[in-house]
């Protein structure tokens, strides 16, 4: 997503032009979009979500224009879950001369992924969240855009000659954004979690996580301590928080059970105003778990108090 | 060891209590009062400490903010004991303070309430949370140094 800010954004957008996004975004799909937008003069706008923080093909429609030149969004948003239509937005994007650029992180270890059926300009994912190796992630971009954008850093592997008076003529892609050494176990550990994940299936892999997932809310919402933000998102993400417990404090009971959940505001600061809390419990199911795992998680949520939690620390 | 730390439903109370009434937990519009933003890198921990410190006395200690429960009890006890001290008092007590949270030998009796998280040491991501109101009111004291100074 930098490369795309700082490669592709930096190069083409000028003053006024409009960066479209959702306050559900990740830090790393918003911040690179604004350095590139105090650089260039652009303008972040954001689409409307709903109420539960989901965005829709007509509140993406509604916030389209024609000074719109990037769409920077979630295929699925990592605080709530939801899927957004991406292949229409796709076109939608184009028939305004804009390009659309997708934050895969959440998506493609879950779901299936089709860069060419949706035809999104850029889409980019972390190995660390589909079971490989961290520091190594994909960027897929359309070839035109990656031989016209630039490389955000240069060096020895990127250039197929250069002399003293400073021309530089770089490789053709991928090899021109690859400065350097590149973490080369890193990137065969992604192929082999890539290799795993398609051998299991990846419509498996998304039925599987969504049954699971809608038992746990089914289950979290008979327990009249907890409030559920996303119970209608499909994945594998639900996002709550106990009455009358923060929730870092009620995280670290859980994970005194041997159960891991994220606290806090999971890097997307933005999103306050829909949640109206500025800290929430993310648990998340993934096809490794299992419906066991759900039910002990769920004797232990019914049995979480501020005092218990507490005791911890006493 | 105390009769109080060997009782851990009388610190469970001290420690709910703090959380779901912090005590002080109103900032002053007073600008003779110091102030000092404390926002956590790696948590949300979100606080805002003030203290009124006059002729090297601390006359007040306020904080407002968004917190967990191990932070907002220990900066509402802390507000509640530095209150009416002297800084050199204060000081001692801060630095006793830290040495609980350390693990190392501190002295019980000037802690009062604050022995509550004589444990939380021992949980090493929970240190931020005991100490970062007690972090605020040093650096109010160091400012209210500088300015007399």
């Amino acid at each position: 997503m930098n490369l795309v800010a700082y490669g592709y954004g930096r190069k083409f957008l000028k003053k006024g032009d409009v960066i479209l996004s959702s306050e559900a975004e990740h830090a790393s799909n918003i911040l690179p979009w604004f350095k590139c937008a105090e650089e260039t003069g652009a303008i972040v706008e954001y689409v409307k979500l709903t109420e539960e923080g989901e965005l829709t093909i007509e509140n993406f429609k509604a916030a389209m224009h024609d000074r719109v030149k990037v769409v920077a969004v979630a295929n699925i948003t990592n605080v709530l879950g939801f899927i957004a239509p991406i292949q229409e937005m796709a076109t939608i994007t184009h028939a305004f001369g804009a390009i659309i650029s997708v934050d895969g992180a959440q998506s493609a270890p879950h779901i299936p992924t089709d860069v060419k059926a949706w035809d999104i300009d850029f889409m980019s994912f972390s190995a660390h969240k589909m079971c490989g190796p961290t520091g190594v992630g994909i960027l897929y971009g359309k070839f035109e855009h990656l031989l016209a954008m630039d490389p955000f850093m240069l060096g020895g592997g990127s250039n197929a000659r250069f002399d003293i008076c400073g021309n530089i003529l770089l490789k053709s892609p991928p090899f021109k954004f690859e400065a350097g050494t590149p973490a080369i176990e890193a990137v065969l550990g992604l192929k082999a979690a890539i290799e795993y994940l398609e051998s299991t299936g990846m419509e498996a892999i998304e039925k599987y996580e969504h049954e699971l997932r809608v038992y746990m809310v089914e289950e979290l919402s008979k327990i009249d301590t907890i409030h559920i933000y996303n119970p209608h998102a499909a994945t594998g993400i639900v996002t709550f928080n106990f009455k009358d417990i923060f929730a870092q404090d009620a995280a670290m009971y859980l994970n005194s059970h041997g159960i891991a959940v994220r606290s806090g505001n999971h890097c997307a600061k933005i999103l306050i105003d829909i949640l109206k809390t500025s800290e929430t419990i993310r648990a998340s199911v993934y096809f490794y778990n299992t419906k066991e795992e759900v039910d002990r998680f769920i004797a232990v949520c019914k049995d979480t108090t501020l005092e218990k939690c507490i005791d911890l620390y006493l | 060891m105390s009769d109080l730390l060997n009782n851990p439903m009388i610190l469970r109370q001290i420690i709910m209590d703090h959380y779901e009434y912090p005590h002080n937990h109103e900032l002053s519009d007073d600008p003779s009062y110091g102030s000092v933003h404390m926002a956590s890198e790696s948590c949300i921990d979100d606080i805002t400490v003030q203290a009124l410190i006059k002729d090297g006395v601390i006359d007040d200690v306020r904080f407002d903010g968004v917190a967990c429960t191990i932070s907002t009890a220990s900066t509402s006890i802390m507000s509640e004991l530095l209150a009416g001290k002297s800084i050199a008092e204060a000081k001692q007590i801060i630095a006793e303070y830290n040495a609980m949270i350390e693990l190392a030998p501190y002295h019980e009796d000037v802690l009062q309430e604050a022995v509550a998280f004589h444990n939380v040491g021992r949980q090493a991501n929970r240190i931020k949370c005991a100490t970062i109101g007690w972090k605020a009111i040093l650096q109010l004291i160091d400012e209210s140094g500088e300015k007399h100074d």
